[in-house]
């Protein structure tokens, strides 16, 4: 129904390929979406093969396998495939092969092996040895998508290659660098960098004294101080002292250069040292970074109050809140919606402190103790529920990290958590009979979703007979329904598990980390409308 | 009819060609099919490019993979149609298209892994689902009739096909990536 999301608008594409019936201006836009792209072709290419496959099972799929719908059907009239072939082997009999060579020059179609198998992605495990913390990022930009880094990204040795923007990396000794792209700088160690193009700014306390940058011409040696330098295509360089001394020795280790405070020198390309006079403007310091961080933050809080209004008042909002207006002292979580399906679930805080959300003055609640939780009334029976929320996760301990839990777990109930021993995302529900059935991602969530803001939400669809999980836009999990159940969260917690029938309380089953959005739907949010929530709401 | 009947590999019998054809019917079939969207007419072609594989079959060497040399001689009659659709309806570029004929053919090598891992995710659609796929692909009824059959809007029907089948590729996806 929308997008300019391109994986989602190819997938819709296809299917209508597969079903024949694209029309010749969704052909125009599958032709143009596929051209030069690897992955899409390669995904082209095993729907319609199975596509193809499905068409081709017989008697596999046979009535007796399946119970047939109440409705009468209708006799299809099919002609059975595999006779018009027995006519082709009967006329081919007779024929006499012609000869020719032509079959010698139809080239390489059918015979290259295909290199790597499946593409099932490898994860983004975190880096073996972690050297450095992205604290903050200001209007960065990425040379490659995949490569984007959010802040809170824990850095090991890694090459970032950043087309325009600011970084704050601080490394574990203590050395803190503002990064300007566009910049190719290669983390090697703790003490050690790679600076191939690029301005950066670093401070390096007295303790970490010994921090090395190279460049394509030398090496740039720090002894505590504060520092610019600049990388240029060609490869020369500047370099500006503010603060202590830095010594710069070519590749030849024949030229060494000592520069204290206020001095600076250029490298030409060849590594020759001109001196100059220090210009401690021409480098985005720690404070400008931190000001400027604090506008975009701003910025970037109303852009999203902005964007964010139609979601607000979305006709299939059941209950939104976000966790802006948490009434501290009298415990209450309003839910902030014009829409007035939604209105009236005010949830109420037990425990949960008030915190700072995805932004500076975006408020947010944090969970930690047994106890903390908010306690809602979702009303209704649903056929279809979809559950969004922005959480921070501090740590993820072997057990649940409840989400929105109905109390107790009877019919219809909402069971959506985690698994922190696992990583898995995980809806459960139950019929009367007493029946549960549990539908999960494995492993969605890894150890670099720790500590940053992560979008999740997840579809339950009695229409389509399909559950969906997403991480941050992207579907991670997709399973049919093990049975069919209308889905009733009722009174349920936030970020908890609250009482049974009994009045007992579940232990383990509370939330480790921050929340500061939480919206239900009482439909199905296709997946470019969760791409869309996720890439508006995220922080850049 | 062309008299000409022997070839240098004097590898010609009809029963080595129907035992081979037989053998790799399903991965020509689908490679016919994963290029042409309208089940019709992959059909006739199917038909088409098995007359012509006769016809050509002197040129086959026996020993070599048959089904590489069949969808090489399908490859030039998808092209035939392909410019003859051409006229009437919006199809790929010849650049497009031959990425994917040769990505359709990578993934037909291991056609026999993807088959049963099918045939085991099938059963792990729901009883509805199923049944939707039993209508729309055994049955092959029109999207209205199999909207119908099972009480839903048509466009409902396409949503869940789309969502069934992108289920089962990730399925035999998850399968296969076991299997190597």
């Amino acid at each position: 129904m929308n997008s300019d999301n391109s994986p989602e608008k190819l997938s819709r594409l296809i299917a209508a390929w597969c079903d024949d019936s694209i029309t010749d201006d969704e052909m125009r836009q599958l032709n143009w979406l596929l051209l030069g792209n690897d992955e899409g072709q390669r995904m082209f290419a095993e729907m319609t093969n199975l596509n193809s496959m499905l068409e081709q099972l017989g008697p596999e799929l046979e009535a007796s396998k399946i119970v047939p719908l109440p409705t009468p059907q209708v006799e299809p009239e099919i002609q059975p495939r595999g006779q018009n072939w027995r006519v082709v082997l009967e006329i081919a009999a007779v024929f006499v092969a012609v000869v020719s060579l032509a079959w010698a020059i139809l080239g390489q179609i059918g015979t290259k092996q295909s290199a790597n198998g499946i593409g099932i992605a490898e994860s983004n495990a975190s880096p073996s040895a972690a050297f450095a913390l992205l604290t903050h990022s200001i209007g960065a930009q990425w040379t490659h998508e995949e490569e984007e880094l959010r802040a809170g990204s824990i850095l090991g040795k890694q090459t970032i290659h950043l087309a325009a923007g600011l970084l704050h990396l601080q490394f574990y000794n203590g050395v803190k660098v503002v990064l300007e792209g566009p910049a190719d700088f290669e983390i090697l160690s703790m003490e050690e960098s790679y600076c191939r193009k690029g301005r950066f700014h670093a401070s390096v306390p007295p303790h970490a004294q010994g921090f090395i940058v190279h460049t394509p011409t030398g090496e740039l040696i720090d002894h505590g101080t504060e520092f610019g330098l600049e990388v240029r295509d060609d490869g020369s360089s500047e370099i500006h002292v503010f603060d202590g001394e830095v010594s710069f020795r070519n590749t030849d280790a024949e030229t060494i250069a000592q520069l204290t405070p206020g001095e600076a020198a250029q490298i030409d390309e060849l590594g020759r040292p001109l001196p100059l006079l220090a210009d401690p403007t021409a480098f985005a310091s720690n404070t400008d970074l931190m000001r400027w961080y604090a506008d975009d933050m701003a910025r970037q809080l109303a852009q999203w109050y902005h964007t964010n209004q139609r979601w607000r008042n979305d006709s299939r909002l059941l209950a939104y809140y976000d966790f802006d207006t948490a009434d501290y002292l009298t415990g209450i979580l309003p839910a902030e919606t014009r829409n007035p399906w939604a209105a009236g679930q005010d949830g109420v805080i037990i425990g949960a402190s008030y915190t700072e959300g995805r932004w500076p003055g975006k408020g947010a609640l944090h969970f930690s103790r047994p106890a903390d939780r908010v306690r809602v009334r979702i009303p209704g029976y649903h056929d279809a529920l979809t559950l969004t929320t922005w959480v921070k996760i501090d740590n993820l301990q072997n057990r649940r990290h409840g989400l929105l839990l109905s109390d107790g777990f009877d019919h219809g109930a909402v069971h959506w958590q985690l698994d922190g021993g696992t990583g898995d995302l995980i809806l459960e529900t139950r019929r009367e009979e007493g029946e549960t059935s549990s539908y999960i991602s494995p492993g969605a969530l890894t150890s670099k979703d720790l500590g940053e803001w992560i979008h999740l939400a997840c579809v339950y669809d009695r229409i389509t007979g399909f559950v969906a999980h997403y991480l941050n836009g992207k579907e991670v999990g997709n399973m049919p329904l093990q049975f069919d159940v209308r889905l009733r969260a009722g009174i349920a917690e936030i970020g908890n598990w609250g009482f049974d029938q009994a009045g007992k309380q579940h232990a383990d089953h509370n939330l480790i980390g921050t929340m500061d959005e939480f919206s239900v739907y009482g439909e199905v949010l296709d997946s470019g409308e969760i791409a869309e929530i996720y890439d508006e709401g995220r922080r850049r | 009819m062309p008299t000409n009947g022997t070839s240098p590999s004097g590898s010609e019998s009809p029963e080595d060609f129907v035992a081979l054809v037989l053998a790799n019917q399903v991965r020509i079939r689908n490679f016919i099919r994963s290029l042409i969207s309208n089940r019709e007419d992959a059909e006739d072609l199917f038909q088409k490019t098995s007359v012509v594989l006769w016809r050509k079959f002197s040129q086959y060497e026996p020993g070599t993979n048959f089904a590489s040399w069949a969808m090489r001689v399908a490859y030039f009659e998808v092209c035939d149609y392909r410019k003859k659709m051409a006229r009437a309806r919006v199809t790929f570029s010849q650049e497009v298209f031959d990425a994917l004929a040769e990505k359709v053919s990578e993934i037909s090598q291991d056609e026999d892994i993807r088959r049963d891992a099918l045939e085991i995710c099938i059963d792990g659609l729901s009883e509805t689902n199923r049944e939707l796929v039993r209508l729309r692909y055994i049955e092959d009824l029109p999207m209205e009739d199999v909207a119908k059959q099972i009480d839903r809007p048509s466009k409902t029907v396409y949503r869940i096909l789309k969502q069934v089948r992108s289920w089962l590729l990730n399925c035999i996806q998850h399968r296969l990536a076991r299997e190597i």
